[in-house]
């Protein structure tokens, strides 16, 4: 298990880098541990579910990797996907979505190097990020708060940063880890919070990502990892709860 | 780059676009010859001192290459030249290198919003 | 693989290799090759207001002697307007070597749509009406020269008369609207105006159908590129002033010869040298050949065929998403069925589809599929990517 959280999947237009002299037949990037590589017509073709369910299925980060913006071939793919992930674009992802965990990149044909060194950097960036995955729904809940407090300010004037250097970005996370880890006592209010995540973790199925649900739910709460727990059966059962 | 130095940057490039409008149009409209008459009142103090006296030279071979050419031209058609349009002409030269030069701003002021990365922000 | 494909392919891999350069120069944003359908959009704009201008002193008359002390006609019009009128040599300029940019954008906007094979299935109306709108382009690029009436017009003008005259049946209807009249006359003049500014007007209807089947085209570059655009051409003007020859004379010697503009007249070069028929003929022949491109049957190019998106019927909340986000306006919302919970119901046009899955990416509820590659197969990929050791 542990291993497979160091797995990072990428959704890669068919026309954007040019991968097929590294790809392995299983979407293995030789090169890079831990990339794997599923091919879509076009990145426009991402939903948000796709990168939600990847995370839920213990995916340390998601890649998507479309072509140069303002080059799409379908003319607009790339900026619709973009528009979504930034999410000024409906469906966008779950606001619970930890958004360190996705990195898109807009590359041409001819950028294979770039790529390569790209998601090695993200790769090992996700490998350092703090909480993932599993074992930590029950721990978690109590630090939001806080972090909404000490976040917003924070990370905006981080990220910009972060795009530098990897160093950075490893240690704004670890920065950011530590702001959770010290605000653990906290008022009462968010009692309600977490028994709601919960609900919406096990109870809706990723493919009813309602976004009017989201919203109700998770007002105020700051990005965190979710869908630990029943990782395997939530997206086995999630076309069938659908009706309901 | 931060906000602040990109307003500067934005200023710097304004007052350089307006500069090189109101300094090449008249030097262009004197036929580019530094011919102190032609030029405006306000601007004829400027070429006469110091480092700019020594510019008459560069306006004189300026004057025989680009204004020449440019009533070369215009007498082609009827046997005469006539300033006005030779003038109008490196009028529009000097436009064109403002426009230019404004470009060149634009595109390096807005280069950094161009991305082949995408980093999600944390919090929406 | 067919010489054809190889041609295409390595054309593709040129634009690819050059665009790598202008992205690293001036970064995806700013690169022109992005906006390549955008530019001779622009320059339709710098025509249109540089030719209104024009127009506002322009005069379409062979010879106006008998109302003035002078003669007042086309040619001393333009030329006033080249001396007297501020400006006017420089407008003059910018109109003629506008219309040269945009004969120059059209011809890379379309190289590039065919090396980058983004012309064909889905895309034939563009490519037909482009063709269209590339043929009007250069017709009202003539009429443009034959307006200035000096003795490239004249000889011009005998030129095209002579042409139509050698086709049989419409020849001498043809020349007769032509002329507008049998010999040149004033009338003529007026005719040529007409053509010239109506033909440019239709343009935007052309312009419509070209963009009709696309959702947010893109019509205008970044300013950052327009100064440039605007700034090239005035650099034109001032390096290669615009000047008429001789005044046409309907009675002197016929001129013989002129200066070449091969982007609006290389027709004419073609009329030189070849006979009548076979003038019409390689012209017809060229324009018919080329809107056959895209056919598959008619170059014999392999192509896979589209597989267009599906609606999941039980599925479809009538969102809208999916009719939105469509680049090439494939979806449409219909009323849904009576039993339905949901007041809309999205279909899909096959024969507009690209199979790109952009509505794929759009729906929240899995309701709309590509069948080779439904989002069911991402998502079984993932799953097994995960499982895997």
């Amino acid at each position: 298990m542990a291993n497979e959280t160091k797995k990072v999947i990428t959704l890669m237009c068919e026309r954007s880098v040019d991968v097929s002299g590294v790809l392995g037949a299983d979407g293995s990037v030789s090169g890079v541990d831990g990339l794997h590589v599923i091919k879509i017509p076009c990145s426009g073709m991402a939903q948000p579910l796709m990168i939600e369910a990847a995370l839920k299925q213990g995916a340390s980060g998601v890649v998507v990797c479309g072509c140069q913006i303002g080059d799409c071939y379908y003319r607009e793919g790339n900026k619709m996907i973009r528009e979504r992930l930034l999410g000024n674009r409906p469906p966008m992802l779950k606001k619970a979505t930890d958004r360190r965990r996705v990195l898109a990149l807009w590359l041409s044909r001819p950028q294979k190097d770039r790529f390569l060194a790209e998601t090695k950097e993200f790769v090992k960036f996700c490998a350092e990020l703090p909480a993932p995955e599993p074992a930590a729904p029950a721990a978690k809940p109590t630090p939001k708060p806080a972090a909404v407090a000490s976040a917003p300010g924070e990370t905006e004037v981080k990220k910009p940063e972060s795009e530098k250097t990897p160093a950075e970005k490893a240690e704004k996370a670890i920065t950011e880890a530590k702001v959770i880890d010290a605000a653990e006592p906290k008022v009462a209010g968010e009692v309600v919070d977490p028994a709601k995540v919960d609900n919406t973790k096990t109870v809706v199925p990723a493919s009813e990502d309602s976004n009017d649900k989201d919203v109700k739910v998770v007002v105020d709460t700051p990005p965190i990892p979710e869908g630990r727990g029943s990782l395997d059966t939530t997206d086995g059962t999630s076309s069938e709860t659908k009706s309901e | 780059m931060a906000n602040e130095a990109k307003l500067a940057v934005v200023g710097v490039i304004a007052v350089a676009v307006v500069g090189v409008s109101l300094t090449v149009m008249p030097w262009a409209e004197s036929g580019f010859g530094f011919d102190k008459q032609a030029l405006p009142k306000w601007s004829q103090g400027i070429w006469e001192s110091g480092p700019f006296a020594g510019l008459k030279p560069m306006g004189e071979w300026a004057q025989k290459t680009l204004s020449g050419h440019a009533d070369k031209a215009d007498e082609n058609s009827k046997g005469e030249i006539n300033p006005i349009a030779a003038g109008n002409y490196t009028y529009a030269l000097a436009m064109g290198a403002a426009m230019i030069l404004a470009s060149l701003g634009i595109m390096f002021v807005g280069k950094d919003d161009a991305e082949e990365k995408l980093i999600l922000p944390v919090k929406k | 693989m067919s010489a054809y494909h190889q041609l295409i392919k390595s054309g593709n891999q040129l634009f690819l290799a050059f665009e790598d350069i202008t992205n690293k120069i001036m970064t995806s944003k700013y690169n022109p090759l992005y906006y390549h359908g955008a530019l001779p959009q622009f320059y339709l704009w710098v025509l249109y207001l540089s030719g209104l201008l024009l127009f506002a002193y322009y005069i379409p008359t062979v010879d106006n002697a008998y109302l003035s002390k002078g003669l007042i006609n086309a040619w001393t019009s333009v030329e006033y307007i080249n001396d007297k009128i501020p400006f006017g040599a420089v407008v003059r300029g910018i109109h003629r070597y506008a219309g040269d940019a945009m004969v120059i954008t059209i011809l890379l906007h379309a190289i590039r749509v065919w090396f980058t094979d983004r012309y064909r299935q889905y895309r034939w109306l563009q490519w037909f009406s482009g063709i269209v709108l590339f043929l009007m382009v250069l017709f009202i690029g003539q009429t443009g020269y034959y307006l200035v009436w000096d003795e490239r017009s004249l000889a011009l003008t005998r030129m095209t008369v002579s042409a139509f005259e050698g086709l049989p049946l419409v020849g001498s209807f043809l020349k007769g609207w032509f002329l507008n009249g049998d010999t040149i006359s004033n009338y003529t003049m007026s005719n040529y105006l007409f053509i010239h500014i109506g033909l440019s007007f239709s343009l935007l209807f052309g312009l419509w159908i070209h963009y009709v089947r696309m959702t947010r085209p893109v019509m205008t570059p970044p300013p950052a590129i327009n100064y440039v655009l605007m700034a090239l051409v005035l650099a034109f003007t001032f390096i290669f002033p615009i000047t008429s020859g001789k005044m046409a004379s309907l009675n002197g010697l016929p001129p013989n010869g002129f200066e070449m503009d091969w982007f609006f007249l290389a027709p004419y070069a073609l009329l030189n040298s070849v006979p009548v028929g076979m003038y019409w003929l390689l012209m017809v022949g060229l324009t018919v050949g080329v809107c056959l491109l895209p056919m598959p049957w008619a170059f014999l190019i392999k192509q896979e065929p589209v597989h267009a998106a599906e609606v999941v019927l039980n599925k479809c909340v009538g969102c809208n998403l999916c009719y939105l986000d469509c680049p090439y306006q494939a979806i449409e919302m219909v009323p849904a069925p009576a039993n339905s919970r949901f007041k809309l119901l999205a279909t899909v046009m096959p024969y507009r589809c690209s199979g790109c899955g952009v509505c794929v990416g759009a729906c929240a509820f899995d309701a709309i599929d590509l069948p080779d590659i439904p989002d069911a197969d991402v998502q079984a990929q993932i799953k097994k990517i995960m499982e895997a050791k």
